[in-house]
């Protein structure tokens, strides 16, 4: 497989008037062709500004970055055009940052092909047949804000896709849709990207959803700290006041909700349900 | 077919965003309907000025006269004459000059009564008789006695003889019958008298009425001619205000039919044997006519555009007529000058006009810009949506423009309508609607408007347009960001661009200042152009000033509110403190409006306080009265008077003369209407220092009360016996006694004693001092009376100018109801003067003494008892005067005389320039012909009334002591009626009854006064300028336009403030702060800084105002106004509008604060996740 994007000691220093933040401290990460990974990690762990890198919206202070074979870390106002328009596709959180609210759904899948010079009739075909493919054909000709939550951020995913990108970015996709829906989101992606060889690149909270990804990066203080595949055994970070942060799956499976009981035993640390009271 | 898909994406976005383009749509509108307002509004306005300058001219201004003055008038030449002017009339100027109308009229002719010394009839018919004698006697024809011609009686009434074609319509006959045309001798034969028409006062006048007869003779040389007349009728005019009367009184005139007036003006043969007087002619021969067409303007029929046309053609008219008659037939018209100065005045006068909507302009340019500035800043994110799905820059441009465009163009498309209307509408809004009379202003289409929408557009596209630029070429994460940042300085700070602008608008500023405004070099006044920009100009630079300190100010405000424990003070203070740059468009929006509006109270109290002045300063005082010695009248009760006396002089006597105004300075200090900047020191302290002990000045010798006459003992030396042998034809020496006396109104009065001294015997000579030899004045001398001067006059045949003589006097006593005053000894105060010889305590022989003191031959010496007793002797002691030998045509007349002191004199600073005066100096004067000492005793500064230009430097003289200097002189007027003398003519009064004073004043006068000033008067003229009318409409429209763009923009910017900061509002709710609470806390922000731009705006626009005075500055006629225009702030409207516009904004902020903070909580809080 070929090497859609390639990281080497990435370094990102945000300036915040006299205050510098280290967002990302040598970051190290490739990913291959038609991978769908997910990245996770606490706020202020880096993994936005990853993101925001790798789409080209911002740039790294030190290190390499090159993704789909274009060289970011030195790149002019036209071939961040051109990135934009052959190698990325975005997915945000904010149905507002995806979309134009004051156009139809399948005219803001043509936008981007409008922008990229694609001819009318082309456009209009692959329009439709993204709408098709992500259950919106029906929805093609209605406004964006007489959609649900699911079929804007779906609309969203086809605007993404519209130009064909090679990379497909999504910052929390699901952060604003109920779980259910959220599942029916990253079903899609993870078609695309097994059906269709899409390389898709995930940022995310949710622990749950990064497993059924192909890979999952967990970033902590601007670094890589584990890489670990969605069947694997969880390995958790520990902060310096002994703090973990447990997979949502993993919670649910054990039925554990807000409170738990910690055992010290011979292997290890045992998390045990509490048992309340019914009226409780 | 993407170009067709791009307009369709920018439909789109233009169809989404119509709510917040509408605004940026209505300032596009604006500012396309201003700059289409400026080209109409200025000609609408000078359309309606146009038509208010000549439907207010006097017909006089505008009308055409042509007109024919001769004594030999011939029937065919007055047809000639007319044909000439009738078809010149209606080749050359009868598009404007629809009508006309001719009349004919002779000079004056004396009312001879028929019955006047005798009947003038019955003596022709005597002297017939008696030459009819003669010729049967045989006598010789050549001592023939001459025929008795009819003389005119002393007080014969004058008149004059009118017609004209078409005359019989224009009067109504209220006694009597028109005549017929009568082209030859009346039927009765040769001495049938003519038939005449009379004017109904005329008639009256001379108690003459239908077919009474009576004579009428001209003023020419001739004793023969002469007319009897029969009055035919009596008539009144139909109108009296018909053009045709002119400045004639219908109702004092006599008529003739045209024909009969063609004929009798010429001379009519008859037989010398049966006309009365026996001449071989009649009519009136010789006498001065004048043919005159009145060729009638009329005003609604000249456009604007026909100015030139109709200079032409009025110039056509009068060369065709001077060459076609051989300069016989002369034309007049003041109606070229008229349109000159109008002319003139739309440049200067409209000049602020295009300064200030040049300056509406850029206040809503400003509008367009700061929305188009609001509306990208919300278009941030999308923008940066556009650029992650693959825009590139261009194509953001692109599409920005695109949406400009159709901004543009749909403004473009509105804009002539809404031009329209707004000009319209100031047709019926006052002040303009006085003139219009509530009617829309007729909108002028004599210009082209295309050019004007299309700068319109352009303007429009580029100010939406060109604010993409910057922001297409930023990163997406910076437009997201561009939120939460500290706004960064402008541009125009960065590079010190603001610094750079205000020194060139002062650089402008002291251009302008220095080579004027208007430029006058060539035929036409001009318009600097850098002039309209200037206050534009100079309005921004202010407002990159205050954006500069802006920030400065609103920290130190910030600062005094973290100071307050109320939250809702000390939350909008932390965030003026530590971020006050976004809020400099929403105090500079503020600041324009109010500055707007500040401008344009100050601008229209500014002009009205320059109409007054202006009025107050041309009209002098509450009432001027301009006529002949007005300065003399009595000043009805309940008002002040003060006569002044206007003349020319020069200081030093330079060649370049001075303006003069002599007035009496208590009473002129009191009357005058005196503004503070016109002197240094009051006006009393001004004029005071005329008379710096406050006395009037001495002019001689005061008579004693109640004092009727003077009298005086006194015989002039006869010449020796040897003399007398020599000249036995000389005719005795008789001198008559002439005194100039100064009665309680200032008027100097001439008297002559009612017998003459002799050479023969002492007499006794009075002087009656109630009638005096000045005709002119209007009632009798006032006492008290101060004698100034006497001299004495020969009254033998021949000059009245004494040469040599020698006069012996004594016992000068004044007659009072009391008895006689003697004044011998008071005479003292009289200096002989012009060579005049005076010797006290001579002895009362003197006169006897000379007479023999040189005998012819052989004659005895007299005996002491002969001379003793001679009728030359007095006894006791006397006084002589001995009048030198006269030098040919010397004017001076030797006299006793009071001499006058020194006159004080003020000048202004051009005078005393001139003559190199300054206070305290002394030098000869001139005034009028007379040369004086005088001392400069300080300078004065404008004095109402003088500015003619026609003079360099302005003098004031105490009215009283120059009269003593002008008309103390004495004259050879012993056979003179002496009717004028240098005296007042204008009387200036302070009255609250102007009307009642004016009619109690004119009824003392004999006829019309000359002219009459009023403030009153003189400021409804300056007021009712249409164009500065029109400046003051626009003023406000522009004001209440500011008032309406600046609630437009600070509801968006506060709803736009408000809403950027949701975060802060959901943190605060969050925090427990109430909704009404979260409002409070953000209208007070705003309040500060709508506070603070008010206040900066109101001192803008003021100072804007002091700059604008040069504009002001320039009159109608393109010269200086006088007095001065200076700032006139009213404090108390001004503070009213910016509590109006202040309310207005309030409830605006208000409003949008609500209508934010009002939003869910859970809305909000969402928001803040996001």
């Amino acid at each position: 497989m070929a090497r859609i994007v390639d990281c080497t000691n990435v370094i990102k220093i945000h300036k915040h008037g006299n205050l510098e933040v280290i967002a990302l401290q040598g970051l190290d990460f490739t990913m291959e062709a038609g991978e769908f990974i997910s990245i996770v990690g606490r706020s202020g762990s880096g993994k936005s500004s990853l993101l925001r890198i790798l789409a080209g919206l911002d740039f790294p202070s030190a290190g390499h970055v090159q993704v789909a074979g274009t060289d970011l870390s030195d790149i002019s106002e036209s071939g961040l055009v051109g990135h934009y328009r052959s190698n990325v596709g975005f997915l945000w959180q904010d149905f507002n940052r995806n979309l134009l609210p004051y156009l139809k759904a399948v005219h803001n899948v043509e936008l981007p092909m409008m922008l990229g010079g694609v001819p009318t009739r082309r456009r209009r075909e692959r329009a439709l047949g993204l709408l098709d493919a992500t259950g919106l054909r029906s929805h093609a000709f209605s406004k964006v804000h007489k959609m649900s939550g699911g079929e804007q951020q779906r609309l969203a995913l086809c605007v993404a896709l519209a130009l064909g990108p090679r990379l497909l970015l999504a910052d929390e996709p699901t952060g604003e849709l109920d779980t259910e829906t959220s599942l029916g989101i990253y079903e899609l992606l993870r078609r695309l990207s097994h059906d269709g060889g899409l390389s898709i690149l995930v940022v995310t909270h949710d622990v749950a959803l990064a497993q059924r990804t192909d890979r999952v990066v967990r970033l902590a203080d601007g670094r890589i700290v584990t890489e670990a595949s969605a069947d694997s055994a969880e390995s958790l970070p520990v902060d310096q006041r002994g703090m973990v942060q447990l997979p949502r799956g993993m919670l649910l499976e054990a039925g554990i909700g807000d409170q738990v009981i910690a055992r010290l035993t011979d292997e290890g640390i045992l998390l045990e349900k509490e048992e309340r009271p019914d009226e409780y | 077919m993407r170009l067709v898909t791009y307009i369709g994406l920018v439909v789109r976005r233009v169809w989404a965003k119509r709510g917040i383009l509408v605004g940026s749509f209505l300032g596009a509108t604006l500012v396309s309907a201003l700059l289409v307002v400026l080209p109409l509004y200025e000609a609408s306005i000078q359309a309606v000025d146009l038509r208010f300058t000549l439907g207010a001219a006097p017909a006089s201004d505008v009308d055409l006269t042509a007109f024919v003055r001769t004594n030999s008038y011939q029937a065919e030449s007055a047809s000639r004459n007319r044909k000439l002017v009738t078809d010149a009339w209606q080749q050359d100027v009868l598009s404007w000059f629809p009508t006309m109308i001719e009349r004919s009229q002779t000079r004056e002719l004396l009312v001879i009564p028929v019955e006047g010394q005798g009947n003038w009839l019955d003596q022709a018919a005597a002297w017939r008789e008696l030459i009819a004698v003669r010729r049967a006697n045989g006598d010789d024809p050549a001592e023939d006695p001459p025929a008795p011609y009819p003389r005119p009686p002393p007080e014969a009434t004058q008149l004059r003889v009118m017609t004209g074609p078409g005359l019989a319509s224009r009067v109504t006959v209220v006694d009597g019958q028109w005549p017929e045309q009568l082209e030859s001798l009346p039927p009765g034969g040769p001495g049938a008298p003519l038939p005449v028409v009379l004017g109904s006062d005329l008639a009256r006048t001379i108690r003459r009425g239908p077919g009474d007869v009576f004579v009428l003779r001209p003023f020419v040389g001739q004793a023969d001619v002469f007319e009897v007349v029969v009055v035919a009728a009596i008539v009144d005019p139909v109108d009296a205000s018909d053009k045709l009367w002119g400045i004639d009184d219908p109702l004092s005139m006599a008529y003739l039919p045209q024909a009969t007036f063609d004929a009798w003006l010429g001379p009519l043969v008859v037989d010398p044997a049966e006309e009365p007087w026996g001449r071989s002619s009649r009519g009136f021969v010789d006498t001065s006519v004048t043919q005159r067409w009145f060729v009638e303007f009329e005003p609604d029929s000249l456009q604007l555009g026909e100015l030139a046309a109709v200079r032409s053609g009025v110039s056509r008219f009068r060369a065709t007529l001077s060459q076609e008659s051989g300069g016989e037939v002369a034309a007049i018209s003041f109606l070229p000058q008229l349109l000159d100065r109008f002319t003139t005045r739309s440049v200067v006068v409209g000049a602020p006009i295009l300064a200030i909507l040049a300056l509406v302009v850029g206040g809503a340019l400003y509008f367009l810009v700061y929305t188009a500035a609001l509306t990208l800043e919300r278009e941030g994110p999308e923008i940066a949506l556009l650029r992650t799905r693959g825009a590139s820059a261009w194509q953001t441009v692109g599409i920005h423009l695109a949406q400009s465009l159709i901004v543009a163009i749909s403004a473009a498309m509105v804009a002539p309508y809404v031009a329209r209307i707004l000009v319209g509408i100031t047709g019926r809004v006052p002040p303009l609607s006085d003139l219009t009379g509530g009617t829309p202003l007729d909108v002028a289409q004599l210009r082209a408007i295309e050019p004007f929408l299309f700068a319109g557009a352009a303007v429009t596209f580029v100010s939406m347009g060109l604010a993409i630029l910057p922001i297409a070429r930023r990163g997406v994460l910076e437009l997201r960001s561009l939120a939460a940042r500290p706004t960064r300085s402008s541009v125009w700070q960065r590079y010190n661009l603001d610094l750079f602008a205000i020194a060139l608008s002062l650089v402008i500023l002291f251009q302008l200042e220095q080579r004027g405004f208007i430029n006058l070099s060539g035929d036409e006044a001009t318009l600097d152009p850098l002039a309209i920009v200037f206050p534009v100009l100079l309005l921004f630079t202010g407002a990159l000033t205050l954006l500069r300190i802006l920030p400065w100010v609103l920290r130190a405000i910030g600062w005094v509110m973290t100071r307050s424990r109320a939250m809702a003070f000390a939350l909008p203070g932390w965030h003026l403190e530590r971020n006050p740059v976004p809020y400099g468009r929403l105090a500079l929006l503020v600041w324009l409006t109010t500055g707007l509006g500040a401008f344009a109270l100050t601008y229209a109290n500014t002009l009205d306080q320059s109409f007054e002045d202006r009025a107050s300063f041309e009209a002098g005082a509450d009432l001027r009265l301009v006529a002949e010695e007005a300065g003399f009248l009595t000043v009805p009760d309940g008002a002040n008077g003060t006569a002044v006396l206007r003349t020319s002089g020069a200081p030093r006597q330079t060649s370049r003369r001075a303006e003069v105004l002599a007035v009496r300075p208590d009473e002129f200090a009191s009357i005058v209407a005196w503004r503070s900047d016109f002197g240094a020191q009051s006006a009393a302290d001004v004029f005071l220092l005329l008379r710096p002990d406050g006395d009037a000045p001495d002019l001689g010798l005061e008579m004693p009360a109640g004092a009727t006459a003077l009298r005086l003992d006194g015989v002039v030396v006869p010449p020796t016996l040897q003399e007398e042998a020599e000249s036995p034809d000389e005719p005795g020496r008789a001198l008559r006694l002439m005194m100039k006396v100064f009665d309680a109104r200032g008027r100097i009065w001439t008297f002559q004693a009612d017998r003459d001294l002799i050479d023969t015997t002492w007499a006794t000579v009075e002087v009656d001092l109630g009638e005096g030899l000045n005709r002119g004045y209007v009632s009798p001398p006032e006492p008290p009376l101060v004698l100034h001067g006497l001299w004495f006059e020969s009254t033998v045949p021949g000059p009245n100018a004494v040469t040599g003589e020698t006069v012996l006097y004594t016992g000068f006593r004044a007659v009072t109801p009391t008895g006689e005053v003697g004044l011998d000894t008071a005479l003292d105060e009289l200096r002989p003067v012009n060579g005049l010889m005076m010797h006290r305590d001579v002895s009362g022989d003197a006169a006897t003494q000379a007479r023999f003191s040189s005998l012819p031959a052989g004659a005895d010496p007299p005996t002491a008892a002969e001379i003793a007793s001679s009728a030359l002797t007095r006894e006791g002691t006397v006084t002589r005067l001995e009048h030198p030998t006269r030098i040919r045509l010397n004017p001076a007349v030797p006299q006793l005389r009071k001499i006058p002191d020194d006159l004080n004199v003020l000048l202004n600073r051009v005078a005393a320039s001139i003559a190199g005066l300054s206070p305290g100096d002394s030098a000869s004067f001139s005034v009028g012909n007379q040369i004086f000492n005088g001392t400069m005793v300080g300078f004065v500064g404008l004095v109402p009334t003088m500015t003619d230009r026609r003079f360099e430097g302005n003098m004031i003289v105490d009215i009283d002591a120059l009269s003593a200097w002008l008309n103390g002189p004495a004259s050879w007027s012993y056979r003179t009626n002496l009717s004028r003398v240098d005296a007042p003519d204008e009387l200036w009064l302070a009255t609250d009854s102007l009307d009642s004073t004016l009619r109690r004043l004119t009824a003392q006068l004999p006829d019309e006064p000359d002219f009459v000033f009023s403030i009153e008067g003189s400021e409804s003229g300056f007021s009712s300028r249409p164009v500065q009318v029109g400046l003051v409409a626009i003023l406000f429209v522009g004001a209440a336009t500011s008032v309406v763009l600046a609630l437009a923009g600070v509801t968006g910017y506060v709803l736009l403030a408000v809403s950027r900061r949701a975060r802060e509002m959901g943190i605060l709710r969050a925090l427990g702060l109430q909704r009404r609470g979260v409002a409070a806390t953000f209208a007070t922000e705003q309040f500060a800084v709508i506070g603070l731009g008010a206040l900066i705006g109101v001192l803008g626009g003021t100072l804007l105002m002091r700059a604008m005075i040069p504009f002001l500055q320039l009159g109608e006629t393109a010269r200086d106004i006088e007095p001065p225009v200076l700032l006139s702030v009213d404090w108390g409207t001004l503070g009213l509008y910016v509590a109006l516009v202040g309310l207005m904004l309030i409830f605006s902020v208000v409003w949008a604060t609500r209508r934010v903070s009002a939003r869910r909580m859970s809305e909000v809080l969402r928001e803040v996740e996001r």
